[in-house]
């Protein structure tokens, strides 16, 4: 479970990363550029602000020599209207002559109510004055002048289009800024993926590894994941190598205990047939012999068939261990066959069989090899009628769904009355020779039957485990697959 | 004259406990303890059932049977290693009619001696016979058909198209079995039963294995068979192909 969690919880990580150093880039562009914007904005402004006031200031100095050059001592009205005319054709302004109680204008846009106080104070004082002022929504730049008492002239410099190119210039600006900052964003994730990479491959790695994967390498280089790819890879071979001793060691005792096993087969064999032939012969005539050579011969078969069964599971679980076990599957119908089963054993009228109220009417169906399964069932019964109590019940149903598995699976659940098993047993139950009381060492089993019940489970792809039940007794619960 | 039965075993304790149990029932035993002894053993006693242990040194209990089958149709019953399906399967495949798994109690060997023995006792007019003892229906017709099949069960003989078909004892008996209730479905554990004696549990790979061989010398084309189908999941059917009813 533990390994599921590690594998979901490294993507959102790498994924976290990611955004974060994305947003970091991305957050740095834009305040670089925003204060370059800003800074071009500003500069750019006052600039722009100090030529178009020089510019308007000179154009109007130039105005009022030209004025005062051309206006005679007294001039008439058609001589103002005159000079207005004249302005009008040496740039884009409009001319307000204010002589007298008269004003002359360029054109409509141009009244003697626009020139304020402060500004008319200004001129009065005979000097250039200048001002910005709205009109029609749009900013104006006054400069005026006196050139003779009750002669004033004031000149409109439009800033429209200066302003309008202000804008422009902030318009580009802030498209520039954004699209750095999404460039910057963008370049930032593209740089952090090529951190993480290394990072995620040697996640991979680990968490293959962990799976049992010892072949894994990761690629080494010169930067810093070259070298924890170079650790990584040292790591793994080690632990290769420490495998591959305990294997091969593991290998020779196996093949040590199978080639010993399979030597005593052969005496066991004979002693088998002797002594079975012995006691069928005193059984067809008990009075040939006197009754403590009958009992000796009942004590011979007994510890023969001990020696038996233990040469028998030891071979067995020899054959499970080196994978030499082929099976044969198929449907199996849980309900009958429990039923033959407990008939052939003699065990009618000790065991009961529970079904679970479902809709399949011949109870559940497994797919498994029979003999396997006969061997697997016969131990958990015997066990639980030597070591349980009464009642002892074999339950089939089919396996809880629980979602996240496609298979369907069988469950034979086989319980018993006893006080159940002592906690401190029911992790090792399932061990080699483990036994839950030492003092019943003699008793019958060769103490591999639990053993070889739960590998015969994993063989045909389910599995064996036991539990202590709420009310007391024990239960153990063999799952097999489904026949489909 | 009670049979005669030649057991080959190479460990000298077993072999000689095999040969007192089975005196002791009233057979006469001789013994070999290799495989070129058996076969000589063999050609000059003719016995009546050969028991053949699997691990032999030199020549192996295979290839003893799969010799032994070319010229014999005689009753074998291989002693094989305990539950190695290869041995088994390879066992029957060379010729075998059942198989013991060692080590076995006297009495489990003796039961299926006498199980082959009964089917062998059939043929040679010795004891009861099919149709009486074992399937119980008395009067019951000696001669079955099966499309181009004859079966004579009085005097064990097979027919295809009037040429004899040589049939060993089991083959022989499932032939029979089918044939008797052709057109119905037999489960591998009826016909365990009904010919093996088995009451329980069996292994049903002797049945596959024999149908095998059965088909191999009955049907036209034993990968098509058209006289025993298998029926999936169930078991084995004889069929009577209609445009050959009449015939035999």
């Amino acid at each position: 479970m533990s390994r599921h969690d590690h594998a979901r919880r490294l993507p959102q990580a790498r994924r976290s990363l990611l955004a974060r150093v994305a947003l970091i880039f991305g957050a740095a562009v834009v305040v670089t550029a925003l204060a370059l914007s800003l800074s071009a904005y500003f500069i750019t402004k006052a600039a722009q602000e100090k030529d178009a006031l020089d510019k308007a200031l000179a154009q109007t100095r130039l105005n009022l020599l030209l004025a005062d050059s051309m206006l005679p001592q007294a001039p008439r009205d058609q001589d103002y209207a005159h000079l207005v005319d004249a302005f009008k054709i040496r740039g884009n302004f409009g001319t307000l002559i204010l002589a007298g109680g008269a004003a002359y204008v360029s054109g409509p846009d141009v009244t003697p109510t626009l020139i304020t106080p402060e500004l008319a104070a200004k001129v009065g004082q005979g000097r250039i004055g200048y001002q910005t002022i709205v009109t029609a929504g749009k900013p104006v730049l006054v400069v005026g002048g006196q050139i003779r008492p009750d002669l004033t002239l004031y000149f409109f410099y439009p800033q429209a289009q200066r302003l309008a190119d202000l804008a422009r210039l902030r318009n580009i600006l802030v498209i520039t800024a954004v699209i750095l900052a999404l460039l910057g964003a963008f370049a930032g994730y593209l740089l952090a993926r090529g951190l993480v990479r290394p990072l995620r491959e040697a996640s991979r790695a680990a968490v293959r590894m962990s799976e049992g994967d010892l072949d894994i390498r990761l690629p080494e280089g010169p930067d810093e994941f070259g070298v924890l790819a170079a650790s990584f890879n040292r790591m793994a071979e080690n632990l290769q190598a420490k495998m591959r001793d305990l294997e091969a060691g593991q290998a020779r005792e196996r093949r040590f205990v199978a080639d010993v096993t399979h030597e005593l087969r052969t005496p066991v064999s004979a002693l088998v047939g002797e002594a079975s032939l012995l006691r069928s012969k005193l059984e067809a005539n008990p009075e040939a012999c006197p009754p403590d050579v009958r009992q000796l011969v009942a004590m011979v078969n007994n510890d023969i068939a001990r020696l038996r069964q233990l040469v028998d599971d030891l071979l067995e679980i020899s054959r499970l261990d080196a994978r030499a076990v082929e099976t044969v599957l198929e449907p199996v119908h849980m309900q009958s066959f429990l039923g033959q089963l407990l008939q052939a054993h003699g065990w009618l009228d000790q065991v009961q069989v529970r079904r679970r109220e479902q809709a399949q009417a011949g109870g559940p169906v497994a797919w498994a090899d029979r003999r396997r399964l006969e061997r697997i069932l016969v131990n958990l019964i015997d066990n639980a009628l030597q070591h349980g109590a009464p009642p002892v019940a074999v339950e089939t149903r089919y396996a809880p769904a629980t979602g996240a598995e496609a298979l369907i699976m069988v469950e034979i659940l086989v319980t018993d009355g006893g006080p159940g098993i002592p906690p401190e047993h029911l992790p090792h139950i399932f061990d080699r020779f483990y036994k839950a009381d030492p003092s019943r060492s003699s008793s019958r089993g060769s103490g591999l039957g639990l053993a070889i019940a739960r590998e015969n489970a994993r063989l045909l792809g389910g599995d064996l485990r036991a539990e202590n039940i709420p009310g007391g007794g024990a239960q153990f619960i063999l799952t097999l697959p489904a026949a489909s | 004259m009670s049979e005669l039965l030649l057991i080959v075993e190479d460990d000298p304790s077993l072999r000689e406990v095999i040969r007192l149990g089975l005196e002791g029932e009233g057979y006469r035993v001789a013994t070999a303890e290799d495989g070129p002894a058996a076969l000589l053993a063999f050609a000059s006693l003719q016995p009546d059932l050969v028991l053949l242990d699997v691990m032999l040194p030199g020549l192996d209990g295979f290839a003893v049977c799969r010799e032994l089958r070319k010229v014999s149709l005689v009753p074998i019953i291989m002693l094989t290693a305990r539950t190695s399906t290869s041995d088994v399967v390879e066992g029957l495949e060379a010729g075998a009619d059942d198989y013991v798994t060692k080590p076995f109690e006297f009495p489990e060997l003796l039961a299926r001696v006498r199980s082959v023995l009964r089917r062998a006792s059939v043929r040679s007019g010795v004891g009861p016979g099919i149709g009486t003892a074992k399937a119980g229906i008395p009067g019951e017709a000696t001669t079955l058909a099966l499309g181009p099949l004859t079966i004579d069960s009085a005097a064990f003989v097979v027919r295809k198209h009037g040429a004899k078909v040589p049939l060993t004892v089991t083959e022989f008996r499932l032939l029979y079995e089918l044939a008797r209730h052709a057109g119905q479905v037999l489960t591998r554990d009826q016909l365990l039963e009904l010919v093996w004696g088995y009451s329980y549990l069996g292994d049903s790979r002797l049945v596959d294995v024999h149908i095998q061989r059965l088909r191999a010398k009955i049907e036209d084309d034993p990968s098509h068979p058209t006289l025993i189908v298998t029926v999936r999941g169930v078991g084995y059917r004889a069929d009577r192909p209609l445009s050959r009813s009449g015939q035999g």
